[in-house]
């Protein structure tokens, strides 16, 4: 069934989707995203391809400046045979224009999960700390978890805003002056 | 074809089951007598070991009424093989025994477990 177009991406906040297609303003592909499931997919060949790693417009804007640590708390749900997975969060820079993304500080951790034949949640919080040399356009984040040859995760775009790289004074004011007694 | 006086009309079970998977099945056994009898429901797993596994039946007997069918519960755990199921019927004579009346068998593949992961978020991020 064809579905319409209901929303470009980055005009909803991401908790917001809904089950339908969405255009990628920037290079005109469609997008299909299954609220249910929480899943983006690709049109491809006539099917429906699921996205290992969705970019979406970051609900918030977090203010960090380097030294400080980011904490990026995530949730998945595994089924399949026991198995050893890497849980791995980034900042770096996602192109607008190349929809690379360059991922410049990141923090891993991994996990044993057992066998199970129904999808169990796990939930993992991880904290990365931004480096000095941290520059005012490192301000994507993407968590992703991977294990047994497959691979899941989602990028917030916009999440960051650095702060505090340059000394700035502003607002500067003569309040007063006096004699003093 | 149907015993003396029981026949097993269905195995309920699914076409595959992965390894290690509890496996529930149904086995619906008909009182073909003219009257209500005692029927017992039996049942094994073949698939290359002996002796065969059995099934386990939390209740299997029950007295079943003329014509009707009475659906008795089993279940097993999955091999790491294809096996199959083989399930028995029995009625329950007057002279005290159980006697074997009427078989059948249904087939249930071993299926692969392949890992998946779903519903993939981050529910926070912050400076701490």
């Amino acid at each position: 069934m064809v579905k319409t177009l209901q929303l470009d991406l980055g005009v909803l906040t991401p908790s917001q989707y809904q089950t339908g297609w969405y255009r990628d303003p920037n290079t005109g592909e469609y997008y299909y995203y299954d609220a249910s499931v929480k899943q983006w997919y690709i049109h491809t060949a006539g099917l429906l391809v699921p996205l290992s790693i969705a970019s979406e417009t970051a609900p918030k804007t977090v203010d960090i400046a380097p030294g400080d640590t980011l904490r990026i708390e995530y949730s998945y749900r595994y089924s399949g045979p026991a198995v050893t997975v890497i849980e791995y969060a980034s900042v770096g820079v996602y192109g607008s224009v190349t929809h690379i993304y360059d991922e410049k500080v990141n923090k891993s951790r991994s996990r044993s999960l057992p066998q199970t034949t129904t999808p169990t949640l796990y939930t993992g919080n991880l904290d990365i700390v931004l480096p000095t040399n941290t520059v005012g356009d490192w301000d994507d984040i993407e968590c992703k978890v991977s294990g047994g040859g497959e691979e899941l995760g989602l990028r917030y775009l916009g999440a960051l805003n650095i702060v505090g790289l340059e000394v700035e004074f502003s607002e500067f004011t003569v309040v007063d002056y006096y004699k003093k007694e | 074809m149907a015993g003396k006086y029981t026949e097993i009309v269905g195995i309920v079970a699914p076409s595959s089951a992965v390894a290690g998977q509890k496996v529930n099945i149904e086995v619906r056994i008909k009182n073909t007598y003219s009257a209500s009898i005692g029927i017992m429901a039996g049942g094994a797993l073949e698939y290359g070991v002996t002796p065969w596994p059995t099934i386990d039946y939390p209740s299997y007997q029950a007295n079943v009424a003329a014509g009707a069918t009475h659906t008795f519960y089993g279940s097993f755990t999955m091999p790491d093989s294809d096996v199959t199921i083989h399930a028995y019927s029995y009625w329950y004579g007057s002279d005290g025994a159980w006697h074997f009346d009427d078989d059948k068998t249904k087939d249930i593949d071993v299926a692969e477990l392949v890992p998946e992961f779903s519903q993939f978020e981050i529910s926070n991020y912050s400076r701490r």
